[in-house]
């Protein structure tokens, strides 16, 4: 094992988990504290305050959040801030936590976020299968706006906010802002051409906000404590913390909140003990399945915040990390991916439609041991057709995992072919 | 593949389904739930309202996608669109306990796929089978659910006896959250969502 075994987590965001859940219990902690002040300040300060703090979208993009907020037009009213809790990324699972196990950090947050841009009605987008966490939120809404933290003229200062949870039904394409909308909306799911952005037009066609749980938990704190502390914590371009998700052969998978910047080997070696029962490592993914390309061994130095992993070939994603042992078969893993985004597709392009389905299928005949060296080339034909060529990003998430497990474990797949059976147990 | 909406060989595409009509409840709260939207968006209330009639009928039937669509002001097929593009909305009746098998990687490397070809015999008219994507609690696999409340890291033998348990009858022990989960005409009625006034 590693000398570095000895990292702790920085707890900022998951500090209170485990502990009470209730409204008592967060305000003791200090909890609304930072609404209070929020609400003594002026809307554009704290848009500023969190450009100054360098908060980037937690969802998987990275983008600059008071940058968002201050694309939102000026008297154009109502407007609405929405919070992307769809979480479906294969590998994610840092949302549903946040909002199970410290539902009003997550609540306090858009309320900053909602006077910041003048909205006085916001949308929780809960996934459907997340049927705690949604119970969750909806107690925690209920229990604030009795004690006045949402609801008419919160802590006196003429400002008012509503809070609704929309749940999902099943569709993973609708952590697609527009897409979400859309079903917030009541229709399918399916992305918008943009522009108009949703900064202009979103939802009900009105100026909107849309951002993922763990950016909005991040608000509260930096109200509370200041741009330049936040700006302590990370890297220069990445600053804060960052949840990581730690899951599949490793000794202890959970999620471990680190400054960015924390090198994979501290997160999986030192954090998650390391794989699981003492086994070398193949491979990892940094971001989860969406446009992650997988890491071999060899990139376990590499430093997770968005500008090193993307140097190294790759993206931090949702900093979903998916490890696998010496012994898991590559092109099964790159099979149950592709399946993943096949079912996923919701249908409106034909390259993603039809490429992910012809993916799956080839990807099946090789893993069954009826595949041909030529495969390899069909598939990566098809990917090239998927990349770049539709409307949303899900084609372009589908085409990492079979183009980087083939040119990673090439000679993996021929042994497939030439054993004329898949040589792995697992 | 089961019996869809367009399982037109066999029945028409808009033949009814053999349901009792919607409630009262059922009208009732729809209602309060138009209201939790803004003036004039009453169609956001569709995804909800889906929810609703499913609960009470295990299914989304023809005749309440027709009556959510005379609510809603909408038509037949803009319902009907959106009710076979959600996975949550089943189109055949489901069994009281609805089990959902995550066999996504991190659950993969954890027997997820072993666990669902080991249940997924059971399905039947007590309890439906069915074989989903992450649900997002890789840190526990292998996960499954039980009307939405996950199981975690339980033993591919544990898992197993406990949907032979509910196949036989019995009722799910606490979920991972703690609560024991609800039956499927209850989840889908609070799926549906709060509304002001409601008990909490």
């Amino acid at each position: 094992m590693s000398a570095t075994a000895t990292i702790a987590e920085t707890k900022i965001l998951t500090k209170r988990f485990g502990e009470a859940l209730t409204l008592d219990a967060y305000v003791t902690d200090g909890g609304y504290q930072a609404l209070e002040k929020a609400l003594g300040m002026e809307p554009e300060d704290i848009i500023e305050l969190v450009k100054e703090a360098g908060l980037r979208g937690r969802g998987g993009a990275g983008f600059p959040t008071g940058l968002k907020w201050s694309f939102i037009p000026a008297g154009v009213r109502p407007s609405y801030l929405v919070c992307n809790a769809d979480e479906g990324e294969p590998g994610t699972f840092k949302d549903r936590e946040l909002m199970e196990r410290d539902p009003h950090q997550l609540i306090e947050g858009m309320a900053i976020g909602a006077y910041a841009i003048g909205c006085s009605e916001m949308y929780l987008y809960v996934r459907g299968e997340f049927a705690h966490a949604a119970r969750t939120l909806e107690t925690a809404i209920a229990d604030a706006t009795k004690a006045g933290y949402l609801g008419e003229n919160v802590f006196g200062s003429g400002f008012s906010l509503r809070a609704i949870v929309h749940r999902g039904a099943g569709a993973y394409i609708c952590g697609e802002e527009t897409a979400l909308l859309e079903s917030i909306e009541g229709k399918r799911g399916q992305p918008r051409l943009r522009p108009p952005f949703p900064a202009t037009h979103g939802l009900f066609a009105k100026p909107t906000v849309v951002n993922n749980v763990e950016t909005f938990a991040c608000v509260p704190h930096i109200v509370k404590r200041g741009a330049e502390w936040f700006r302590g914590l990370g890297t220069e371009k990445s600053p804060g913390t960052k949840v990581f998700c730690v899951s599949g052969d490793v000794e202890r998978p959970g999620n471990y909140e680190a400054e960015f910047g924390t090198s994979a080997r501290d997160l999986i070696e030192g954090l998650a003990g390391g794989v699981k029962g003492g086994k070398a490592l193949k491979a990892f993914t940094p971001g989860g399945a969406s446009s992650t390309p997988f890491f071999g061994p060899d990139k376990l130095d590499v430093h997770m915040d968005w500008e090193s992993v993307q140097e190294a070939g790759s993206l931090l994603g949702t900093g979903a990390m998916i490890v696998f042992a010496e012994d898991v078969c590559m092109v099964r893993a790159a099979l149950r991916y592709v399946r993943f985004y096949a079912h996923e597709s919701c249908g409106k392009c034909t390259p993603c439609r039809e490429g992910t389905f012809w993916t799956e299928n080839v990807l099946r005949r090789i893993e069954a041991g009826q595949g041909t060296e030529t495969d390899l080339d069909t598939i990566l034909s098809v990917q090239n057709n998927i990349f770049g060529r539709s409307f949303c990003a899900l084609g372009d998430f589908a085409v990492a995992a079979p183009n980087s497990t083939i040119a990673l474990f090439r000679d993996e797949y021929l042994r497939h072919v030439t054993e004329g059976k898949c040589p792995f147990e697992r | 593949m089961s019996a869809g909406v367009f399982d037109t060989e066999r029945r028409g595409p808009h033949a009814a389904d053999e349901v009792a009509p919607l409630s009262e409840a059922f009208h009732q709260r729809a209602r309060a739930i138009v209201g939790r939207y803004p003036e004039g968006r009453a169609r956001s209330a569709l995804l909800p309202l889906l929810y609703l009639a499913q609960g009470e009928h295990g299914f989304v039937s023809v005749q309440a996608m027709d009556a959510i669509a005379a609510l809603l002001g909408l038509t037949r097929a803009e319902v009907q669109a959106v009710a076979t593009f959600y996975t949550m909305f089943k189109r055949t009746k489901q069994g009281r306990w609805l089990v959902s098998v995550c066999t996504q990687p991190s659950c993969a490397l954890a027997g997820g796929g072993d666990l669902f070809e080991r249940v997924r015999g059971l399905d039947g008219d007590v309890v439906s089978v069915e074989e989903v994507e992450c649900l997002c609690a890789c840190d526990a696999a292998p996960v499954f659910s039980v009307n939405y409340d996950n199981y975690e890291r339980m033993s591919v033998d544990d898992a197993v006896a406990l949907v032979e348990v509910l196949a036989a009858g019995g009722d799910p022990p606490p979920a991972a959250r703690g609560s024991a989960p609800l039956d499927f005409g209850a989840i889908n009625r609070e799926m549906a969502g709060a509304v002001e006034g409601d008990e909490r």
